[in-house]
């Protein structure tokens, strides 16, 4: 799958360092700048710092989790860029959770990573060629 | 008098009032004060009393304040009884997910003392619960992990608990551990994440 535009920076925040390598490989073939976080903290300090155009944010991470994070970016004057939430957890009730706090989107561990590509690729609003 | 009367009031709305409550019951009491600093204060005392474990666990279930909560568990790290494990492993299966990671990070803090008490837990019937044991044990420095992990892995059901598991054979797994491994990248082979972590594992082990 290629994509029209390139160049849009993507945050992971997952406390799994093999979970972000694998989503930064998926990504990375799919043309995007990649960073890193390993918990809600770090990636709000990042977002402070820097400017995404799509977050990945995993649900249970230590100090701040993935709901504690996409309120706190919901609530900053931050740009309101579209975050997908990953989880372990298939509950309707998790998935609701991850909505009410922010979330544009949730995806069940383990990713799929040609799913993965189609929905950053349409949350983002790009052409798929 | 007016300098006398303030020195009076200082005294009685600080060393006095704490000193009386003090004692175990007192903390005890203190624990469920409407004021959030006297919780926090409560629970902070409460540390040097083994036999109030139970009283904070309790609390950390109505507990709306995080700082309180950061203190409970602190106590209960330094208690790291029976009780006191025995109900943060409970939390494992908490709906609260603050709750959750906040007994995670405590297990995880108390170290090698929890390790059979969170083996039991790879046996509980919610995957969920399964995968936050694995997170607990992926910061205990205790030998038998490995096999507990290959025991898991050898029949374990689920993608996401055989997916956390080898994150953590990662970083532990030795030569015994590729049999269990090789075993699973090929019963979860349309899995492109087993694979991968899979692949991480066998890699860290040559």
């Amino acid at each position: 799958m290629k994509r029209k535009e390139k160049g849009k920076t993507i945050l992971i925040v997952d406390d799994a360092l093999t979970v972000r390598m694998f989503h930064r490989q998926i990504l990375e073939g799919g043309g995007y700048l990649v960073e890193e976080a390993s918990n809600g903290f770090e990636a709000l300090e990042k977002a402070i710092q820097s400017s995404f155009d799509l977050y990945i944010v995993d649900i249970n991470m230590p100090l701040l989790d993935g709901y504690g994070f996409v309120q706190k970016l919901r609530q900053n004057d931050l740009p309101q860029v579209p975050v997908i939430m990953v989880s372990t957890e298939a509950d309707a009730k998790d998935r609701d959770m991850a909505f009410e706090s922010g979330a544009n989107f949730y995806m069940v561990k383990p990713v799929k990573p040609e799913y993965l590509l189609k929905v950053v690729h349409i949350l983002l609003g790009e052409v798929i060629a | 008098m007016g300098l006398i009367k303030r020195q009076t009031e200082n005294k009685s709305d600080g060393i006095e009032k704490r000193s009386r409550k003090r004692d175990f019951a007192g903390l005890i009491n203190q624990l469920s004060s409407s004021s959030a600093k006297e919780r926090r204060w409560a629970a902070k005392d409460l540390a040097s009393y083994p036999e109030a474990a139970r009283a904070l666990l309790d609390r950390l279930e109505v507990e709306e304040s995080a700082s309180v909560r950061e203190v409970i568990f602190s106590s209960l790290i330094q208690i790291k009884d029976d009780v006191a494990i025995s109900g943060l492993v409970d939390l494992l299966r908490s709906e609260d997910v603050s709750l959750r990671n906040g007994a995670v990070e405590a297990l995880r803090e108390i170290g090698a003392s929890v390790g059979p008490y969170v083996k039991k837990m790879l046996e509980d019937p919610d995957p969920d619960v399964r995968i936050f044991a694995i997170n607990v044990m992926d910061s205990i420095d205790l030998p038998e992990i490995e096999e507990w992990l290959l025991n898991l892995i050898d029949r374990e059901q689920n993608v996401n608990v055989c997916a956390v598991a080898l994150e953590v054979l990662c970083n532990i797994g030795t030569d015994k551990s590729r049999g269990s491994i090789e075993k699973l990248k090929e019963r979860f082979k349309d899995e492109p994440y087993i694979q991968y972590v899979a692949d991480i594992a066998l890699k860290n082990i040559d």
